[in-house]
């Protein structure tokens, strides 16, 4: 298929030799000769996610790699106040004590390299082992919290994350990774990038990965006439997930596909428990072109072509039949970008982004004996327009002004941003900000039903809208000390939350009441001498509705992180440490837990490359999730302690 | 999926059409940013030679992504000293034997670190990001569309104990004061 063909042009372009800037004693260009220089590359696309240091985390790869994240959610799980949630389905993010069983983090905007990867059909952020992207593609993780959508548009209700990934430039060579670990897992992977002075920058990159999953207990089903509660080896995964991206002059080409395959054990939805057969299949496909070119002096645009196409199919073992779920999404978008430096003292920016969503298919049938309970096929386009300006007012203040204007499947929106920014000192950051973000009701919420069976449709359902105030605040009080802050409160207008109907026992998804939230965040980085390094941070929110408790929101969060270097300069070893107070699920309190990673890593060794140990929940800790009302037992117990070896060989 | 390939093969395409039309090498921002930061250092001074054997030791932290492009220049002669590239740990432990310091904007906790550490040391801040300036830096590297540009901040060269030279402050796009 393709994949070959790309693989084929990697072995044509890595032969290719040296360029016109020569290493060794280089000759200086002037300033005013560097000055007249354009830049190539696509660095001209990049655009820093935060204004100000406060509130955002980065997450660089070497942390990725000194704890040993498998996955963009286990990296998001060390940011304050974020916490994710497993049903051994899908992995589900927690911003602002907001995980909403059966919603698939559409409050959270995840991107790749600045792109938008929610898909259209479920808005869905994919932050487990079915995300697009593997852990050794990133360069780094952004994270910023609050709203977003004066930007973006849609879903950046909660934050957004990003995902930068590396450049051919950045790999320089190829790299091998070998992993082997619990529950019978292996992964292989191969990346390989590099970029040419003759102007072409490359990366390829290609993971394939098996899991066969260990036999798990579910209490719910042990019963006398029922079993003994074991799901012998259902929960066995596998992913080939690849990538490839070019960028050559003013021009950026990326691609991506990915594909997970993952068996569920835990009976949900009212499937026979510990069949064979009970499976998901999430693949997504994806392929950008951007454009990069000066208007005139000091006005740039940017130009964006993107596909995309997303696949999901579902099996469910029933006593009298084997059912399947399947949806289809395929879109195409545009989006225009204009920036302007020439104003003394402002930033401005202003877009264009549209995006037609040809098809969005959803299908429920009975796949022996053939018969079909629901085919729903629509499309939808959006439009979203939007102004920013960042105005740098003398030495110490900023102001961030923004306005979007969306229109996405008939639902409008208009979501302003506001952020005063100061610096009582150069190292002191003070930012106050309001914010209103919105997150449109998306296909499978509104007109998704399975005949009535276990999820009924609502197609009048309305659009969320979020305001937000923050205070956040950021002080380096030495070079070895940092602390952080902030305290917000939010409103959140129509929230959309899954319900079952009394009447008839199926899920449905409704408006909801104003829910109101405030919460404190507080964070502390310690960095001394000889690589030891130590970040906590402490997350107290409260959510206050009127319809009952607020279901899997954690009052008191605690993180902790920890790096040191061992023995002598060739081992390191990290920690991560979370602390999460108890939650209500849909079926009572789930208790609350502690949780610890720990990896032991000996770093790069030119001919031998790089090892990890890696321990997950290296205190063989029982702890639940809360899970949706599809799980009857209303919480899915998380894994035991879990090995892996990851071996590493760049060359 | 139609419209994903064709993507594909558009992106193929073009990459090929650019290894055929070769011609000159264009700069990457890592290339130009590093000759414009060795450049800037030919027009500070220094209050006082702060090194035994005369050399200038530009520093970078331990994760920066341009250390290559700026070890290109390792050894050049400026001002009659020789340049020295220094990785440093992310603890800025060392920081107080660096002449000048180059801070990426990836991570925008750095460069506070950067600023508490080096307080009324006579150290070259070049930072980059539009907002540097603000945040400490002595020189902001900025992209203007697809050009570089650079920002000056005066008072906080004076309060490290640098002179800046009157050729830089013109080919400023701003000085602060």
């Amino acid at each position: 298929m393709h994949l070959l063909s790309l693989l084929l042009l990697a072995s044509v372009l890595l032969p290719l030799g040296p360029g016109a800037w020569a290493a060794g004693n280089a000759p200086l260009p002037s300033i005013e000769a560097l000055l007249q220089m354009e830049i190539e590359g696509a660095a001209r696309f990049s655009q820093p996610l935060a204004d100000a240091p406060a509130s955002v985390t980065v997450i660089p790869a070497s942390e990725i790699r000194q704890h040993a994240y498998r996955t963009p959610g286990e990296a998001l799980q060390t940011v304050r106040g974020v916490y994710t949630s497993y049903e051994r389905d899908y992995s589900y993010l927690g911003v602002r004590g907001f995980a909403r069983p059966g919603d698939y983090n559409t409050r959270v905007l995840m991107m790749t390299d600045g792109i938008r990867r929610n898909d259209p059909l479920y808005d869905s952020a994919m932050i487990g082992t079915e995300a697009p992207i593997e852990m050794d593609w990133v360069k780094q993780i952004e994270f910023v919290p609050g709203p977003a959508s004066a930007l973006y548009g849609a879903n950046a209700v909660f934050g957004v994350a990003n995902a930068v990934l590396w450049s051919g430039a950045d790999i320089d060579g190829h790299r091998v990774t070998a992993e082997a670990g619990s529950g019978r897992m292996a992964r292989l992977a191969y990346l390989a990038g590099r970029r040419h002075d003759g102007g072409g920058d490359w990366l390829l990159g290609l993971s394939l990965q098996g899991r066969h999953g260990d036999d798990l207990y579910f209490a719910g089903f042990d019963a006398p006439g029922v079993g003994n509660g074991i799901a012998h080896r259902r929960d066995g995964e596998r992913t080939i997930k690849a990538i490839a991206k070019f960028s050559a002059g003013s021009w950026r080409f990326d691609a991506g596909y990915a594909t997970r395959y993952k068996n569920v054990p835990t009976g949900y939805y009212g499937t026979v428990f510990d069949a064979p057969g009970n499976f998901l299949n999430d693949q997504t496909a994806y392929a950008d072109l951007g454009h990069s070119h000066e208007i005139a002096t000091a006005l740039s645009g940017k130009l964006g072509l993107r596909a995309g196409s997303y696949r999901y199919d579902g099996q469910f073992v029933y006593a009298p039949a084997l059912n399947g779920d399947k949806a289809s999404a395929n879109w195409v978008g545009a989006d225009y970008t204009l920036s302007y430096g020439g104003i003394a003292g402002h930033r401005l920016l202003a877009g264009i982004e549209l995006q037609s969503n040809h098809q969005l298919r959803q299908r429920n049938f009975d796949i022996e004996p053939r018969f079909t309970y629901f085919d729903d096929s629509r499309a939808a386009s959006s439009a979203g327009l939007f102004l920013q300006d960042e105005w740098r007012i003398g030495q110490r203040w900023l102001v961030n002004l923004g306005l979007r204007a969306d229109r996405i499947a008939g639902f409008s929106a208009v979501s302003p941003r506001a952020a005063l920014i100061h610096h009582p000192l150069p190292e002191a950051t003070i930012k106050l900000i309001y914010g209103r973000a919105f997150r449109p009701p998306n296909t499978y919420e509104r007109y998704y039903n399975d005949g009535n069976i276990t999820q009924k449709a609502n197609p009048d359902l309305q659009p969320e809208r979020n305001t937000t105030y923050e205070l956040a605040a950021d002080y380096a009080l030495s070079r070895a000390l940092r602390l952080s802050g902030s305290y917000y409160r939010y409103r959140l207008d129509r929230l959309i939350d899954q319900v079952v109907d009394p009447a008839d026992g199926t899920q449905i998804f409704i408006n909801r009441e104003a829910v109101h939230a405030q919460g404190l965040e507080v964070e502390a980085e310690l960095l001394l001498g000889s690589g030891i390094r130590l970040k906590g941070s402490v997350a107290r929110q409260q959510v206050r509705q009127p319809f009952g408790d607020a279901i899997n929101s954690p009052r008191l969060m605690g993180k902790l992180l920890f790096e040191a270097p061992l023995f002598s300069d060739a081992w390191t070893v990290g920690m991560t440490l979370r602390a999460m107070d108890r939650r209500y699920g849909t079926a009572g309190e789930v208790a609350g837990h502690v949780v610890g990673n720990l990896v032991l890593r000996r770093a790069r060794r030119d001919s031998l490359g790089s090892l990890s140990l890696a321990i997950y929940n290296a205190g063989d800790t029982a702890y639940f999730d809360p899970a949706a009302t599809s799980v009857a037992a209303g919480a899915v117990q998380q894994d035991d302690r879990q090995l892996r070896l990851i071996w590493e060989l760049p060359y | 999926m139609q419209a994903v390939r064709a993507i594909l093969t558009a992106g193929i395409g073009l990459l090929l059409a650019c290894h055929a039309a070769t011609a000159t090498a264009g700069p990457t921002e890592g290339e130009i940013k590093a000759a414009a930061t060795v450049n800037f250092l030919l027009f500070v001074r220094w209050p006082a030679p702060r090194t035994p054997d005369a050399s200038l030791r530009l520093c970078t932290l331990a994760d920066a992504a341009m250390t290559p492009e700026l070890e290109r220049y390792d050894g050049t002669t400026v001002q009659g000293m020789r340049l020295s590239l220094r990785r440093i740990g992310r603890d800025l432990g060392e920081v107080r034997l660096c002449d000048a310091i180059y801070v990426e904007r990836h991570n925008p906790h750095e460069l506070p670190r950067v600023v508490a550490a080096t307080r009324g040391q006579p150290i070259l801040i070049v930072a980059e990001g539009e907002n540097a300036l603000q945040r400490g830096a002595i020189v902001a590297l900025a992209t203007s569309g697809a050009r570089i540009a650079f920002d000056i901040n005066l008072s906080a060269a004076r309060a490290a104990g640098l002179n800046l030279s009157a050729k830089l402050l013109r080919l400023a796009r701003s000085v602060a004061e």
